[in-house]
């Protein structure tokens, strides 16, 4: 059942990220042909480059923004609208709901963001010589590999609680959305309303805990628990400490989310 | 067996309104119910229970002896007093919808009554009438070979024509061991599919009975019980 919800999920939120993704370019390519007659020395001219680039940027920004009202308006439009009579009477569990609504946001705003930067590349074509752009990266690449090398195996270490950590986070920022919603529908009224609220507590609640471990983390006497701590192997500690918090707070949202929509659901 | 819907001192009240008081039930299977009473006696409360839309105060509701779950939810098929479909989707998409996740869904039933009713599967539900919006949700619910079905108001919107259909379709197309639950306040348009009544009022369970006897005992119609039960 998973795969199909994962198929109709992905169905009812391409057809907005495909036209925004598309405007996205369509103005970063319009925005690179304006400069193509900056040669022409007119007034209009340069009123159009710089509406087109205001444009773009504008884009730019746009696609964040409408990637995280998308995937709140999936959300609370299929769960808790009239939609959500049918949703809630699927033969599904909550847990696979769930699951299929937090893999295809996360599938979107790795997209958003791949799509943003690649947005740039078009914006660049011709003004930088992308041979010597990829002979410096491919430098920056063997430099990279041969570092990896030398402090192998802590350098993979680091490099697997960083992605880990990248990941859990972003997780952490889509299940935060779930979590504002199902707390908001708790009343029955003013739904929107109470989630956008919770959606600024858990802000705040996570602020807190996260400056907490921040400020506690630099003054921890590492040598005392790990004797042999030196150097790399601290940032490793710290990482594990920020990864296992980041897992918490995941898990806090996950768990909140579950049980008040398998529990609490009272569509009115 | 055991009955296809049962209430055990269910309970359901709302921010200090009771919706739902001490109702005690059993339905039994293969039976066409219909589940009357007034404006806000509690139809669509009960009805949205069985479907675990809401949860109970207290008490009780079993669908062939569990609570509402996925289990239960294989096989009721639910027909709600509003409009639960996408809009973008088109009558087709909303078809591969339900063939995907019931697997009791009867595809060629479906295209066989949007046929009958003149309905077009290229449409976008969007561009749909609200009265054709829910003939396309009927038919997708009866187009289920469901154990229990739960209408709540399904022919209220729709034109008497397509009443008619709609009605007999719902006596004529489903198993005879399912049971039908049709919650309305039109009660003289579907009086005569009617193998038992339950009267609901202000919450609570007021008369629960087969058709026949209240011709039979009382020389009345339904119509004609309800009136004097719920006069005003």
């Amino acid at each position: 059942m998973l795969s199909k919800l994962l198929k109709y999920e992905w169905k009812a939120t391409a057809r907005f990220f495909l036209p925004i993704y598309g405007l996205l370019f369509a103005m970063a390519v319009a925005s690179r042909i304006s400069w193509l007659f900056s040669e022409v020395d007119n007034v209009w001219n340069r009123v159009l480059e710089i509406t087109l680039l205001m444009g773009y940027i504008f884009m730019f920004g746009g696609v964040f923004v409408a990637t995280f009202l998308v995937i709140a308006y999936r959300f609370y439009k299929n769960m808790f609208t009239d939609e959500g009579y049918l949703t809630f009477t699927l033969p599904v569990s909550v847990g696979n709901l769930l699951t299929s609504k937090l893999i295809i946001a996360f599938i979107w705003s790795v997209f958003s963001t791949i799509i943003a930067v690649f947005s740039i590349v078009i914006l660049m074509l011709g003004y930088v010589q992308f041979d010597t752009i990829f002979q410096q990266l491919g430098m920056v690449w063997d430099e990279l590999v041969r570092a990896m090398a030398e402090y192998a195996p802590h350098s993979w270490l680091i490099l697997t609680e960083g992605i880990l950590l990248v990941i859990l986070a972003l997780i952490a920022s889509i299940l935060r959305i779930f979590a504002s919603f199902a707390v908001g529908q708790l009343t029955g009224k003013h739904k929107v309303l109470l989630a956008i609220g919770a959606y600024f507590g858990f802000g705040v609640v996570e602020q807190f805990f996260g400056l907490t471990v921040l400020m506690i983390t630099p003054y921890l006497n590492y040598r005392e628990v790990f004797p042999d701590a030196y150097g790399i192997v601290t940032g490793e500690i710290v990482l594990l400490v920020l990864l296992i918090v980041q897992l918490v707070v995941t898990a806090i949202y996950g768990v909140v989310t579950w049980v008040l929509m398998k529990r609490n659901v009272n569509l009115q | 067996m055991n009955p296809i819907l049962e209430c055990r001192n269910l309970n359901k009240h709302f921010q200090g309104t009771i919706a739902l008081q001490n109702i005690n039930l059993q339905v039994p299977r293969g039976r066409i119910v219909g589940l009357l009473g007034p404006n806000g006696s509690g139809k669509t409360t009960l009805i949205k229970l069985a479907n675990g839309l809401l949860q109970p105060s207290a008490g009780q509701i079993l669908i062939d002896g569990m609570a509402p779950g996925i289990e239960t939810k294989r096989i009721v098929s639910y027909l709600p007093e509003r409009t639960y479909l996408s809009e973008w989707m088109t009558v087709r998409q909303v078809i591969d919808f339900f063939a995907d996740f019931y697997a009791d869904f009867n595809r060629d039933k479906a295209y066989d009554m949007l046929t009958r009713l003149g309905l077009q599967s290229t449409a976008r539900l969007k561009t749909l009438s609200k009265g054709t919006k829910e003939k396309v949700q009927l038919i997708l619910v009866m187009s289920r070979e469901a154990q229990l079905y739960l209408l709540d108001e399904p022919i209220g919107g729709v034109d008497p024509a397509a009443r008619d259909y709609i009605l007999h379709t719902i006596i004529g197309n489903y198993n005879p061991n399912a049971t039908v639950i049709i919650s309305t306040h039109l009660i003289s348009d579907i009086e005569n599919v009617l193998d038992d009544v339950i009267f609901i009022s202000r919450g609570e369970i007021v008369l629960q009975s087969n058709v026949d006897d209240i011709r039979e005992t009382q020389g009345k119609t339904v119509d004609a019980l309800f009136r004097e039960v719920f006069r005003c």
